[in-house]
C-alpha cells in the first residue's frame, strides 16, 4: 500500500479538492483499491464522501484501539474505502499527548498492518496544523505532497511545513518529499518567483492547478454539494483537466520507483 | 530574563519510548542493507550508463575537503565475482583519481549490493530493474545533463518503458495515455512536446548538437535544423560562426551591425530550413508563383515534432485568400503565407499548452470547432480568413494525431 499525504499548516489550499478528486481518478481511470483517510477534525472530505461518522472514525482507532476492520468504511465508489475524521480529533490527539506507555506516532500505522495489502493506494487529508495525529499519519506515509498557493505568504509555511517533516523523518526514514503541486495558479512574475524559491528546496510539479474561472468555480461548488467528483460533473473544464494531468504526473512518479524499492 | 523560544517542536512532549525509537532510526538505513566495503579494482562501470564522467577533479577535491568521506554506492553483485555501479561512477572514478595520486591509501568504496527483483507479475527482467535503477539513481543531478546525456537515456528507457505500458495497458489502466504521453512522463519525467524536440535531436550533426551545448541555437531552433541534410546542418553552423565572428570584431566600433535576422534564432533557422527543403523540392525561392495548394503533407515517422514550424509544409486550402489578399508587388507572397502559417500553427500550439498538454483527439477536435465557430461569427474576410487557417492547421494537428496514435497501436 503506497501511502500519500496532503499537507500544508495554511488552510484553504486545496488539499482535500486534490486528494479527493484524485482518489477518484486512481479509483476509476487506474481501476486502484484505494484507502482514503480523513484526518482532519472539520470532516470535509468524509461528508464528501457521505460517512456514516456513528459507525466509527479515525479518533477511535487512535484513542480507544478500535480495529481498523471496524472503522473502515465503504463509499459510494468501488474502489474507494473511507476511514473518516469527526470533531473527536481534538480529544484524541490531547489523550496521545498524554500516553506514556508507549510509542505515539506508529498507532495509526500499527492499527493499518492487517489490511494494508488490500489496497494499492492510501491518500490522506491531513489538517491544516501539525499534531500527533499528523504524526501518525506521517508515521505511515511514503510520499508527501505539499499542496500551495503561489503566494508570497504562503512561502513561509512551506518552510515551517519543511521543518515538521525533517523531525517525523526521524521516526520514519521512508518518508519524503513527492513535491509541492502549485494549486489556484496565474501565470504572473510573483507566481515565477514563487515556483524559482520552491524549487530551490524541493521538486516541483510541473502539472499546476490553475485558478478556476467563476464559471468552473461553480461547477466545483455544484461538484462539492452533489458529493461528486469534479469530472463527474464537468470534466472538460480546465481545474478538471489540470487535475487529471497532475495525476498522471503522480503515477509516473510512482512508477518510476518500481526500480528504487522503498 | 530572555523570553523562551518556542518553535513547534512537539518531540520534546514527547514520551520516552517515541524519543527512543527516533535515535535508533536515525541513520535511514533500510532493514536488511548493510554497507559493505568493497575494493575499487572490483567495482567495474555499468556499461549503459548513460552520464558522462565529468569534473571528477572537483570532485576529488570536495571528498578531501569532506574528510574523505564517500556517500555510499550502489552496486550489484555479477557472475564473474565483480561489481557493477549501479549509482557512484563519478564517485568512485574520484576514488580512483586520488589513489592514483597517492592522497589515499584506502582502496575501497561503501556500498550497498543491490539485487533487482522485477515485481511480483511484472514482465520486466532484473536487468530492466537494474536500468531502471542506474538512470534513477541520476534523477537528482537533473539540471545538469547535456543533450548528449539525455538522448542516451532516452534511447535506453525506452524499450522498458514500452514493456511496462504494454503490461499496464493489458490490465486495462493507462486509457487515454498515448505511449508517447506515458514515456514523456513517466520515464523521461518532460512534456511530451520536449520529449519530441529531444527526439528530432537525434538527427543534429557533432557540429550542430556543439553549437546547442554552447547556446548558440535554442533547441526549438535545432529541431527544426535537424530536419535537414548533415552537410546543409554544418553549413549552417559554419555560417552562423562567422557571423559571430564579425559581429564580435565589429564591437566598439561606430560601424552598424549588418542588417537582417540575427543567426541561430528560431525564426532565422526556420527560414533557412524552409528555403533549403523547397530547393529540394525544386521550387526557386525567389519564384513569385502561388505555391500548390493541394499537396499533401508528409508524414516523416521519425520526426514527430508537433512544433515544426509551419512553414517547412505546403499551406492547406483556403490560404490562397490570405496570400491572394496581400499579395503586393513589393512583398514576396511565400514570406507572407508562411508568417501566417506559422500564426495559425502558433495559435494551435499555444491553445495546446493552455490546455496544459492534454493532447488526446479530444482537445484537437474542441480547437477544430472553436476556430470554425470563431470563422462563421466573423464579419470581416481577412480575419475569416485567420480562423479559417487556425481551423486547418488544428485540423492537420488533429489528423497526425490520429495517424500517430494508429502506429502506436
Amino acid at each position: 500500500m503506497r501511502t500519500i499525504s496532503f499537507i500544508n499548516l495554511k488552510g484553504g489550499v486545496g488539499k482535500t479538492t486534490v486528494a479527493t478528486n484524485l482518489a477518484y481518478i486512481l479509483a476509476e481511470s487506474w481501476n486502484a483499491k484505494v484507502l482514503f483517510i480523513d484526518n482532519d477534525k472539520q470532516g470535509n472530505s468524509s461528508s464528501w464522501f457521505n460517512a456514516d461518522i456513528s459507525k466509527g472514525t479515525i479518533t477511535n482507532i487512535l484513542m480507544d484501539n478500535t480495529p481498523a476492520l471496524e472503522i473502515i468504511q465503504q463509499t459510494r465508489y468501488p474502489n474507494i474505502d473511507l476511514i473518516p475524521a469527526d470533531i473527536g480529533l481534538i480529544e484524541a490527539n490531547f489523550s496521545i499527548i498524554k500516553e506514556s506507555e508507549k510509542r505515539q506516532d506508529d498507532i495509526l500505522r500499527n492499527a493499518l498492518a492487517s489490511v494494508s495489502s488490500q489496497y494499492q493506494f492510501c491518500l490522506i487529508d491531513n489538517p491544516p496544523d501539525i499534531n500527533l495525529s499528523v504524526f501518525n499519519t506521517l508515521a505511515l506515509t511514503d510520499d508527501v505532497i505539499i499542496v500551495t498557493t503561489p503566494e508570497v505568504e504562503s512561502l513561509s509555511g512551506v518552510y515551517r511545513m519543511m521543518e515538521q517533516l525533517a523531525i517525523a523523518q526521524k521516526f520514519n526514514p521512508t518518508l519524503s518529499v513527492m513535491g509541492v503541486l502549485l494549486n489556484m495558479y496565474v501565470s504572473t512574475s510573483t507566481t515565477y518567483k514563487f515556483q524559482e524559491e520552491i524549487e530551490t528546496r524541493y521538486p516541483v510539479f510541473s502539472s499546476h492547478i490553475r485558478f478556476a474561472t467563476q464559471f468552473a468555480k461553480g461547477r466545483m461548488n455544484d461538484a462539492r454539494m452533489l458529493k461528486k467528483s469534479i469530472h463527474e460533473i464537468a470534466a472538460n473544464t480546465g481545474v478538471a483537466r489540470d487535475l487529471y494531468a497532475f495525476s498522471e504526473e503522480f503515477m509516473a512518479n510512482i512508477m518510476k520507483d518500481i526500480g528504487g524499492q522503498k | 530574563m530572555a523570553m523562551k523560544k518556542h518553535d513547534g517542536d512537539l518531540t520534546a512532549l514527547f514520551n520516552s519510548h517515541t524519543k527512543q525509537a527516533a535515535v535508533l532510526q536515525k541513520n535511514g538505513l533500510n532493514q536488511g542493507d548493510r554497507i559493505v566495503h568493497i575494493r575499487v579494482s572490483d567495482i567495474e562501470k555499468h556499461p549503459d550508463n548513460p552520464l558522462d564522467e565529468r569534473e571528477i577533479d572537483d570532485l576529488a577535491s570536495q571528498i578531501v575537503a569532506n574528510g574523505f568521506h564517500i556517500e555510499t554506492i550502489e552496486v550489484r553483485k555479477m557472475d564473474n565475482g565483480k561489481y557493477r555501479l549501479i549509482s557512484g561512477h563519478r564517485r568512485t572514478a574520484a576514488k580512483r583519481l586520488l589513489l592514483e595520486r597517492g592522497e589515499v591509501t584506502d582502496d575501497t568504496m561503501p556500498c550497498i549490493i543491490r539485487s533487482f527483483d522485477p515485481p511480483a507479475g511484472s514482465n520486466l527482467s532484473s536487468d530492466d530493474m537494474e536500468i531502471i535503477a542506474l538512470i534513477s539513481a541520476n534523477r537528482g543531478q537533473r539540471k545538469g545533463r547535456t543533450l548528449d546525456e539525455r538522448l542516451r537515456e532516452a534511447k535506453l528507457l525506452e524499450p522498458i518503458a514500452r514493456k511496462i505500458y504494454e503490461a499496464e495497458v493489458a490490465k486495462g489502466n493507462l486509457k487515454k495515455v498515448s505511449f508517447r504521453r506515458f514515456f514523456a512522463k513517466a520515464a523521461l519525467d518532460e512534456s511530451e512536446t520536449t520529449l519530441q524536440r529531444l527526439k528530432s535531436l537525434e538527427k543534429l550533426t557533432e557540429k550542430a548538437k556543439a553549437a546547442v551545448v554552447s547556446g548558440k541555437i535554442s533547441e526549438t531552433a535545432a529541431a527544426s535544423l535537424a530536419m535537414l541534410a548533415p552537410a546543409k546542418q554544418d553549413a549552417y553552423v559554419l555560417q552562423l560562426l562567422h557571423e559571430e565572428e564579425i559581429r564580435s570584431s565589429m564591437e566598439g566600433t561606430e560601424e552598424e551591425e549588418p542588417a537582417g535576422e540575427t543567426f541561430g534564432t528560431v525564426k532565422h533557422v526556420t527560414k533557412y530550413v524552409q528555403n533549403e527543403k523547397k530547393q529540394e523540392i525544386g521550387i526557386d525561392p525567389e519564384d513569385d508563383e502561388e505555391p500548390d495548394t493541394d499537396y499533401e503533407p508528409d508524414s516523416e515517422p521519425d520526426s514527430e515534432s508537433e512544433e515544426e514550424p509551419a512553414p517547412a509544409k505546403k499551406p492547406a486550402k483556403g490560404q490562397r485568400a490570405a496570400s491572394e489578399k496581400k499579395s503586393t508587388p513589393a512583398s514576396d507572397p511565400d514570406e507572407i503565407v508562411n508568417d501566417v502559417q506559422s500564426e495559425a500553427s502558433n495559435w494551435v500550439t499555444s491553445k495546446l499548452e493552455e490546455y496544459h498538454r492534454k493532447m488526446d483527439k479530444i482537445c484537437f477536435m474542441n480547437l477544430v470547432e472553436l476556430a470554425t465557430k470563431e470563422m462563421e461569427k466573423e464579419k470581416d474576410a481577412e480575419t475569416r480568413s485567420q480562423w479559417d487557417l487556425r481551423r486547418a492547421a488544428a485540423q492537420l494537428a488533429y489528423d497526425r494525431e490520429i495517424k500517430r496514435e494508429k502506429g502506436n497501436a
